[in-house]
């Protein structure tokens, strides 16, 4: 009933679903390898700026962009808890960017977006590549896999400060990142079926509901199991850990707890006492679903304390992250020039103006200060 | 029924399966260089992989490829073959991507992401096997793909070399119904059934092929695009217009597809490229859609009262038309023909249809017809004509006596 052989063969369950332990064991060894990187392409500019300043005469010395203290040694990482509010970001980002488009991006294709994104940053870490570079085309990939068709030059067209060349630049990077997998299953249809159900059940008096409304209780009840689905199923790691019916119970349960050990009851009691340890089981993994769902605080939730708690926090992590951020892949679009550049040609004159090109947009990025745009202000306010 | 989420299961298919440890061991072996860097020595940057990267090279690296097999819209097909075991054969299909990265203005095209994404999910025994894809520094994609050496259905029914019989037919029918059912059953539409996509692997097996133009079909929003599958294999509901459509569009097209490798000639082939045209091919073959034979059919987007009237072919139309198929294949075609798509049988239907109970028994894999006569047998020879099918019970009874004798 819950699980099938369809899903299994999925590489969404192959390729995409973790033990927590795993899932944390692999985000660690993405935070280190990336962190090491970080230190090591700093050193680089260190050792480039001590040729240089060799180079020219000494009283220049110590006045680099970097400034004059050693930066690879000084570079403070991100851990992988700060990583992960990054990512939280660009996924909250992925929603309202899919509102700005005439007619909006269908939820369940911004969800398919920010399942990408949360997939990319499994192998990838924000210090390497900045959510910001990835999530517009994350959300523009999402639309070409699931049929929603729209031109890239409209898209971008309502994306303030956005070209269509950011939007293909990290394509390549990113379906690299997804391992080459675009199918993602979501627990939405799944939700709307099982309410379906439940109703026949009820009508059909295989199913007991008390209280004077039953099916407006079942109508109310599917709105917030549907609204966990958006938001919180969206903003944790649900997907990575359970199955997409797992997750739909347990917003059914986080939503309404009666009503899905109800349905539950009525689908499984006539499997008789052989089925008990299976259903226990059962209702614990979707309890602790239902949990994670219903633990998850969006920041229009929290109250005025914790929101301004929550903005502090976010803005220290971005302060952090503007230090640590790879500066040899905060330009993509150069980036992707250069890697074809280098396979076809490898001419100096073309990698000369992509390192130049690279240095200006860090110094624009050092000047706008923020480093999550002026874009997350304006969701904040 | 698993109730907690497992590790990823160890794959099926050969591709590198992303572990923890795993991405430990790459860690490891990414850190050396990097702390080579701060210790004073300078690297490259290219010298550098993400573990995505590293995983990629990985999967490159295993194959080895060869000359240029051929060339699509959106690929270019290499052969290739393992490099730990250079006798197995596959196929390297590079899409396509102009030098200019201005030039992709859309950025990777949607044909090949659906392709891509489908046959990710879709692994079946009468479905093509994406073995790997990875990518190439010049910044391309690469399906491994299984190798083809015996090209496809269209070639086979085309080449009057090549006879075969009721029971071959059966066979072939059956693996294109089950790579449909699957399809389905996956909710997936296929959307671009025709002989040409059906390729014939060197143990006999045809396998669909051809992904570029499925999509899911359980997708609520939207609408969908009638101006899919090939036109000669095209339901009369999407000439209409339809922009809602189900697995019947492909159960049509097989309807098609069984009709030709009886006739060994297109059973609905319309010299023009117009839907119009495709329409009156449609009513001399099938019959005139209207009210009666299909409730609701006048109100679809491009419907159109047909100057053609014909009558709903009935079944001595299709006996004396498909001899060959004996009364039950009559009568699954004419089911699979239906003009209202709700009437029409699903794949399902199709599968559990009395017609593959009936003899003749479909041809076993091994001993399939295949072109260049290298699994020709004998006394097959008599069907050879397009348009003129010999009936092979009595050389297909003594082929099956002589298998029975040879496994005894
Ligand atoms: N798996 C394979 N094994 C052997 N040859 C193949 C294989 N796949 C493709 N080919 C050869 O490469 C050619 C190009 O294949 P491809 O699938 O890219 O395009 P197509 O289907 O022929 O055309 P279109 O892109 O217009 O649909 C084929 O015609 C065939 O000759
Ligand atoms: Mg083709």
């Amino acid at each position: 009933m819950i699980e099938d052989d369809i899903y299994r063969s999925s590489t969404q369950y192959r390729y995409w679903s973790y033990t927590s332990e795993a899932l944390a064991s692999l985000r660690q060894s993405t935070n280190e390898l990336a962190s090491e990187r970080v230190r090591a392409a700093f050193g680089r500019i260190r050792d480039a700026k001590k040729v240089q300043n060799a180079q020219q005469s000494d009283h220049k010395s110590g006045e680099g962009v970097e400034g004059g203290q050693d930066p690879a040694k000084d570079v403070e990482t991100l851990t992988v808890e700060e990583e992960l509010r990054v990512v939280h970001w660009g996924c909250s980002k992925i929603i309202e960017t899919g509102k700005v488009t005439t007619p909006p991006i269908p939820m369940e294709i911004r969800a398919t977006a920010i399942q990408f994104l949360r997939r990319f940053y499994l192998t990838n870490s924000p210090m390497t590549y900045h959510p910001k570079q990835i999530l517009t085309c994350a959300l523009f990939l999402a639309t070409k896999t699931d049929h929603w068709h729209i031109p890239l030059s409209t898209f971008v067209d309502k994306i303030p400060g956005t070209e269509e060349k950011d939007v293909r630049a990290p394509e390549f990077l990113l379906m690299q990142g997804l391992r080459f997998t675009l199918d993602v299953r979501h627990p939405m249809r799944g939700l709307e079926g099982g309410v379906g159900e439940i109703l026949k059940l009820f009508e059909e008096k295989m199913l007991r509901l008390d209280g004077p409304d039953p099916k407006g209780r079942v109508g109310k009840a599917a709105d917030r199991a549907s609204q966990f689905l958006r938001v919180a199923a969206q903003m944790t790691d649900v997907y990575f850990l359970y199955t997409p019916s797992q997750i739909w119970l347990a917003a059914l349960m986080a939503a309404d707890s009666d009503l899905a050990n109800a349905y539950l009851a009525s689908k499984m009691d006539h499997l008789g006492p052989a089925a008990a340890s299976l259903r226990a089981k059962l209702e614990l993994t979707i309890r602790s679903c239902a949990d994670m769902l219903s633990n998850y605080k969006s920041e229009d939730e929290a109250n005025e304390v914790e929101q301004k708690e929550m903005k502090k926090e976010m803005k220290r992590i971005g302060r952090k992250l503007h230090l640590c951020q790879n500066p040899e892949k905060m330009d993509l679009v150069a980036v992707t020039k250069q890697k074809t550049a280098e396979k076809r040609e490898g001419s100096e004159s073309d990698k000369e103006r992509v390192s130049k090109k690279r240095k200006l947009e860090r110094e624009k990025l050092e000047r706008d200060g923020d480093v999550f745009g002026p874009s997350l202000k304006n969701s904040n306010a | 029924m698993a109730v907690s989420p497992l590790l990823p299961r160890s794959p099926s298919n050969i591709n590198a399966n992303m572990s923890p440890a795993k991405a430990k061991s790459l860690t490891v072996r990414n850190s050396s260089s990097a702390s080579a860097s701060t210790s004073g020595k300078p690297t490259q940057p290219k010298q550098e992989f993400d573990l995505a990267e590293k995983m990629n090279e990985e999967i490159a690296s295993k194959y080895v490829k060869g000359k240029k097999l051929g060339e699509g819209t959106f690929a270019l097909v290499y052969r290739g073959h393992l490099r730990s075991d250079p006798s197995h054969l596959v196929a390297i299909k590079k899409f396509k991507i102009p030098s200019q990265p201005e030039q992709r203005s859309e950025g990777l095209n949607v044909d090949s992401i659906r392709e891509i994404k489908y046959l990710q999910e879709l692994s079946h025994p009468s479905i093509v096997a994406l073995l790997d894809v990875f990518s190439t520094k010049d910044e391309t994609i690469n399906m491994v793909i299984e190798y083809f050496p015996n090209g496809n259905l269209e070639q086979l029914i085309k080449d009057q070399s090549v006879a075969y019989g009721a029971a071959d037919v059966k066979a072939w029918m059956g693996m294109l119904g089950r790579a449909i059912y699957f399809c389905h059953a996956n909710f997936v539409l296929h959307r671009d059934i025709k002989p040409n996509n059906l390729l014939i692997a060197a143990d006999g097996e045809v396998k669909l092929a051809d992904f570029g133009l499925a999509r899911g079909f359980a997708d609520p929003y939207a609408n969908m695009t009638h101006v899919v599958i090939t036109l000669w294999y095209r339901p009369p509901e999407l000439l209409f217009g339809a922009r809602h459509y189900s697995g019947a569009v492909d159960v049509w097209s097989m309807g098609m597809v069984f009709a030709e490798l009886l006739l060994r000639v297109p059973y609905a082939a319309t010299m023009s490229d117009k839907e119009i045209a495709q329409l009156e091919t449609i009513c001399e073959a099938v019959g005139t859609p209207n009210e009666e034979n299909w409730p609701g059919v006048s109100s679809l987007p491009n419907y159109m009262e047909m100057e053609k009237q014909v009558p709903v072919r009935g079944r001595d139309y299709y006996m004396a038309k498909f001899p060959t198929a004996g009364a039950q294949g009559v009568d699954l075609l004419m089911a699979m023909l239906k003009l209202d798509p709700n009437k029409r049988v699903t794949a399902k239907q199709v599968l559990e249809h009395a017609w593959w109970r009936v003899e003749p028994r479909p041809t076993d894999r091994e001993n399939l017809p295949k072109q260049g006569g290298g699994a020709e047998k004998m006394g097959e020879d008599v069907a050879r004509q397009p348009g003129v099918l010999a009936d092979h019970d009595k050389f297909q009874g003594v082929a099956r006596r002589l298998d029975f004798a040879a496994l005894k």
